[in-house]
């Protein structure tokens, strides 16, 4: 066990600088697009239930944060106020879900996504990272309850509503999948899992993400189908443009006022500084 | 989509009773779990249980109690 990730040796602590920070922002994005349906969900309880699963985000992201600040290899630089190429979140979350609908669909699998990393890190072998994490996965518990809930819902909607949501499925789909990178080449996240630092490589780890995700799906064509094993990717997805340091495709395309947000820009010109 | 109320108990220690904190109302048992785990998530409870309204089985007839003539 690494005490501190100042005792990892330097060749991976830029590889988990990087994964640290892909998956804080990702988590940072995500509370914020759960906020803003925190009182547009379609029953009261979901409101709440929806601002909650926002505040734990946006703490699971300052907690991530919290032991990257501590690391000289912090990616982060004063251009994370005006420079969106700097942000590492998820495509998914570059715009505000439109509906209810997507908002179900990014619950259902990014938040999933993020869990099977934190799972992985909490097995892992940094002390700092995989003590802080416990309390976080466990609360993750009740997010992927709350997206099992919903999409037994949304199956059962009127069609223009399914089809929406089928929609919204598939887009996500492809922007994890993007996560894991090439399966069996150069990837982060290999380097990682064989210095313990993770306690799955990438393939693994996209097993389990497809596992937790596909019982959910009823059915809906994602190019996955059933095997002894588990389940097999009909083909491997197309990675052109991917960036192995945010694991995404293309740069990030925040509309103005998400960046605005998300960098406290409405903040700075109050004269409000962190 | 037909809402059940659900009453929701908790206690902070596994001595003590379990105390009723409130109600969510809810389409299925799941939601009812994660509804009252996100309602009443403000203190550190050692168990928070749900349990359907329906479920509770009345002992004393309030009818009886308003009107004991009756």
């Amino acid at each position: 066990m690494y005490e501190r990730t100042e005792d990892l040796p330097a060749e991976l602590r830029q590889d988990l600088a990087d994964w640290l920070l892909a998956t804080a922002d990702s988590k940072s994005v995500l509370g914020l697009r759960y906020a803003e349906w925190s009182t547009g969900a379609p029953e009261l309880e979901a409101d709440v239930t929806i601002s909650a699963m926002a505040q734990y985000e946006m703490g699971h992201a300052r907690l991530l944060r919290g032991v990257l600040a501590k690391m000289d290899e912090d990616p982060r630089n004063d251009a994370r106020n005006t420079d969106q190429a700097t942000w590492r979140n998820m495509a998914s979350l570059d715009r505000p879900a439109p509906s209810w609908v997507e908002v179900v669909a990014l619950n259902g699998l990014v938040d999933a996504l993020l869990t099977v990393n934190l799972e992985s890190a909490m097995n892992g072998n940094v002390a700092p990272i995989a003590q802080r994490l416990r309390k976080a996965v466990s609360e993750e518990e009740y997010h992927t309850l709350h997206a099992q809930a919903w999409f037994e819902r949304m199956w059962t909607a009127p069609p223009e509503i399914v089809e929406r949501f089928s929609a919204a499925i598939l887009a996500a789909w492809t922007d994890c999948l993007a996560w894991f990178g090439p399966v069996g080449a150069d990837n982060s996240l290999d380097r990682l899992a064989a210095a313990g630092i993770l306690d799955a490589d990438a393939a693994t780890l996209r097993q389990r993400f497809v596992a937790m995700v596909m019982p959910m799906l009823q059915g809906l064509e994602v190019g996955v189908a059933a095997a002894d094993d588990g389940w097999t990717l009909a083909a491997e997805p197309d990675l052109e443009g991917w960036d192995p340091a945010s694991r995404r495709l293309g740069p990030p395309n925040f509309d103005k006022a998400s960046f605005a947000m998300l960098t406290g820009a409405h903040a700075r010109a109050m004269g409000v500084e962190d | 989509m037909n809402k059940k109320l659900y009453e929701v108990f908790a206690r902070h220690k596994r001595e003590e009773p379990l105390g009723h904190i409130g109600t969510v109302r809810a389409t299925s048992d799941v939601f009812a779990r994660v509804y009252a785990r996100n309602t009443y998530d403000e203190e550190n409870w050692a168990e928070l249980v749900v349990v359907p309204r329906s479920a509770i089985i009345p002992v004393l007839d309030l009818e009886l109690l308003l009107d004991p003539k009756s």
